[in-house]
């Protein structure tokens, strides 16, 4: 008998320092400098690292603590993690001091995951830590915003993104050469692009083919599919856009592939080459995936997915009975932003917990005065610090990604000792945040418009 | 626990595959698994496809070539769907797990059916309930599209897909199977199962078995009749007499199949899945499959249905006539 994880090479291959942690440079360069400003008085005990999964959160904590020659405490999922539990741990390694006065790191791994009665009281406990705790505590987190408001107020905030494809890639080929396996580069970089920015479920995969294959590996032997959606989905698109094609056979490997119609009319709609196509039969195409949304709509509305057959059929018969010409140069309906939400949605999202308006307010009403907005530098930078908006976001309100990312910087590049000082200054956005949940401290639960915080 | 006695006399349960290689249909992903037996390792993995493609035999399958004669005590099914919640199945994986696997192997198999019937916050905590026995466990997660399974849980398992059974790949098992049970299967019944399987295994099998109840010499109109489906060329005839203006005809033809106790249900799922192979040009055929889905809606909203059905005919003779 032997322990299965000890072989895992997501764990064998965890960077030992930070200069080891792949990508998200900026994320890296904060932790550090937090992590070098906490013996300050002023500087917050404690910071959040939140983004997808698999884009090195944890590795990063872990390779912190070996490059500062912290000691570990660990509370991950595993453990139960209630009010008692939690203070009785880690409250009591935060504030005595160690025999050794070792510094000692406290970990709170999938902080935002705390559940239901198990956990009851973790939040409240986590908070009242953060704010007392002597020792660093790091808390990781998929979610910032289940994190509540009072959290990440006592909180650095460091936010980490999904993987470039290229980055990945060059992990799995160093991992190859370690472990000696003969695989095609060619299959690297499909597991690399599959992985949507996602370096342990793509060392998964890789290890995946390993155990699976003895032999040389090839392309075919990749059937993990989900993570492989980019690829076959262009398959199918292609089908679906040649003029006179078999619709049955392009209805069934659209049923083949691992995306709900919901997701599929969205790659359709993006990619309909309107400009090269006859009014006529762009208006044909139009209309049919007008009609398949009706049927998603239904099958939505009703819980009825039998509705969801129609809308499939509907909408790839609909395209490809207005296609003359063979077409592909097909994109992603998301191709900027995050891989499964319209960057408009998240930013409406963003707005909406902001300012207590719903979504749909945001979207239609308040996004186009923010695009207004964003032609003035200052401001931009006020909201987009305030909305924790990242570079597509700020580059969708302000039609330029060179300004969006200066908008970025400037917004972000408050450290945690001039960001205390703010709070005294006026008119900048971390003081309006603070302002606006001691409003709500204060039990009222008023609604605050954009015009609240930025010109007051 | 359905008793051996009891197995034997369900088809689907007495030909469940017992190794792998019985699996038909799927040979990557079989490929595959069979490399984690040999190496005696298994990640988490997520099972996603349609219905009956295969997805619970691999996984039994599975559990039985690792785990050899102690595979039921190290090997348990779970349906996240039933109503008694994530609290229930937060027990159950608690109790299997926590006793130590039997026999010559480190860890047990949780097979976790339906796991996309979870919402998003009950896959949180089943998200929590993995981790916290990944020491013991490994986890299979089925589903019928894994973008339904929250993204930490994708990023910790390998995802395999499993693709709709090919027509083929039925008629060889059903096949084999009315072979073991001396059964008399002519070609014409055999393909009228794999017409009402569409794609799903399980329903070809019950299929066969319900069939074979009434007479070993198995009918093609046995199958249709039992299924409560109409013949492929009936339904195309009744469309292709509206289009070419035999209206009276094709309503007959429809009134017909109602008599026999078929569903308009059942009826407008076959037109909807045949039009697509009818002589008829593209943009017709979208907009054939646009009416039949809103006589469907129509009639799912509480519609009369023989109105619907008779006005739905109505509609192709005149889409006919407008050309």
């Amino acid at each position: 008998m032997y322990r299965v994880n000890g072989d895992k090479w997501t764990e064998k291959y965890r960077p030992k320092s930070l200069d080891e942690v792949v990508g998200n440079e900026k994320a890296v360069r904060e932790l550090r400098s937090w992590a070098t400003s906490i013996a300050s008085p002023t500087a917050k005990k404690a910071v959040i690292l939140h983004g997808p999964p698999g884009c090195g959160k944890t590795s990063a904590a872990y390779a912190l603590a070996s490059e500062m020659d912290w000691e570990v405490i660990e509370l991950n999922a595993s453990d139960q993690r209630n009010e008692a539990i939690i203070k009785n741990i880690v409250g009591h390694a935060s504030h005595s001091s160690t025999f050794s006065r070792r510094t000692r790191l406290i970990i709170l791994d999938e902080a935002d995951n705390l559940h239901g009665k198990e956990d009851r009281g973790g939040t409240r406990a986590i908070t009242e830590i953060v704010k007392v705790s002597a020792q660093p505590v790091v808390l990781i987190a998929n979610d910032l915003y289940r994190l509540g408001k009072a959290l990440q107020r006592n909180c650095n905030i460091i936010r980490f993104q999904r993987l470039r494809p290229e980055r990945i890639l060059r992990v799995l080929r160093r991992i190859c050469i370690q472990e000696g396996m003969e695989i095609e580069d060619r299959v690297l970089r499909i597991l690399a692009s599959n992985a949507n920015g996602d370096l342990r479920s793509a060392i998964n995969d890789l290890q995946a083919l390993s155990i699976s294959t003895e032999r040389h590996i090839d392309e075919e032997d990749i059937v993990t599919g989900a993570r492989d959606v980019e690829l076959t989905i262009f398959d199918v698109l292609k089908k679906i856009y040649t003029p006179g094609t078999d619709l049955q056979n392009a209805i069934s490997s659209l049923h083949s592939l691992d995306k709900t119609p919901e997701e599929i009319i969205n790659w359709l709609y993006e990619n309909l080459p309107g400009e090269l196509m006859d009014p006529q039969d762009l208006s044909h195409a139009l209309h049919y995936l007008g009609r398949a949304d009706i049927f998603l709509g239904r099958a939505r509305n009703r819980e009825n997915f039998k509705f969801w057959r129609y809308a499939s059929s509907i909408m790839a018969c609909g395209v490809s009975s207005a296609i003359r010409h063979r077409y592909f140069r097909f994109k992603s309906p998301w191709y900027r932003g995050s891989s499964t939400e319209p960057v408009t949605d998240a930013i409406a999202r963003k707005i909406s917990e902001f300012c207590n308006v719903s979504r749909r307010y945001a979207k239609y009403y308040v996004i186009p005065f923010m695009q207004l907005l964003f032609r003035d530098n200052g401001k931009a930078v006020k909201l987009a610090g305030s909305l924790q908006l990242d570079v597509p976001q700020i580059a969708f309100l302000t039609g330029d990604a060179k300004r969006a990312e200066e908008i970025y910087n400037e917004a972000y590049k408050a450290s945690p000792t001039v960001e205390t000082e703010k709070v005294t200054k006026p008119p900048v956005a971390v003081d309006v945040k603070s302002a606006e949940v001691e409003d709500r401290a204060d039990g009222g639960n008023k609604q605050r418009s954009l015009a609240d915080f930025l010109f007051r | 626990m359905v008793n051996n006695l009891q197995r034997e006399e369900i088809w689907t349960e007495k030909y469940r595959p017992e190794r792998l290689d019985e699996v038909v249909g799927q040979p990557h992903i079989i490929r595959n698994l069979k490399s984690y037996v040999s190496k005696r390792n298994l990640p988490h993995l997520i099972f996603s496809g349609p219905a009956g493609v295969g997805k619970t035999a691999a996984a039994v399958a599975l559990a039985r070539e690792m785990f050899g004669d102690t595979w039921s005590e190290n090997f348990t099914e779970l349906n996240a769907s039933d109503e008694r919640g994530i609290e229930v199945v937060r027990n159950t994986i608690k109790n299997f797990a926590r006793t130590m696997p039997i026999g010559n192997t480190s860890f047990k198999i949780i097979f976790l059916d339906e796991a996309d019937a979870l919402t998003d916050a009950a896959q949180s905590a089943l998200r929590r309930t993995m981790e916290r026995y990944s020491g013991t466990c490994r986890f299979i997660l089925s589903c019928n599209y894994s973008s339904k399974i929250i993204e930490p849980i994708q990023s910790r398992c390998s995802v395999y897909r499993f693709r709709s059974l090919s027509e083929a790949a039925i008629a060889a098992r059903i096949r084999y199977i009315a072979d073991k049970e001396g059964l008399k299967l002519s070609n014409d019944a055999l393909e009228a199962i794999v017409y009402v399987a569409m794609g799903d295994m399980r329903r070809a099998i019950n299929a066969l078995q319900s069939a074979a109840v009434l007479s070993n010499d198995i009918k093609p109109d046995t199958i249709y009749g039992l299924t409560a489906m109409a013949r492929p060329e009936e339904i195309t005839g009744l469309i292709n007499d509206a289009m070419n203006g035999k209206f009276r005809d094709s309503i007959d033809k429809l009134a017909e199949l109602l008599d026999r106790g078929i569903s308009g249900d059942e009826i407008l799922a076959q037109m909807h899945r045949l039009v697509i192979n009818m002589d008829i040009p593209a943009r017709k055929k979208v907009e054939l499959m646009d009416r039949i889905g809103e006589a469907d809606y129509r009639i799912t909203e509480g519609a009369n249905e023989r109105i619907q059905l008779d006005a739905l005919i109505a509609s192709f003779f005149l889409a006919a006539q407008h050309e």
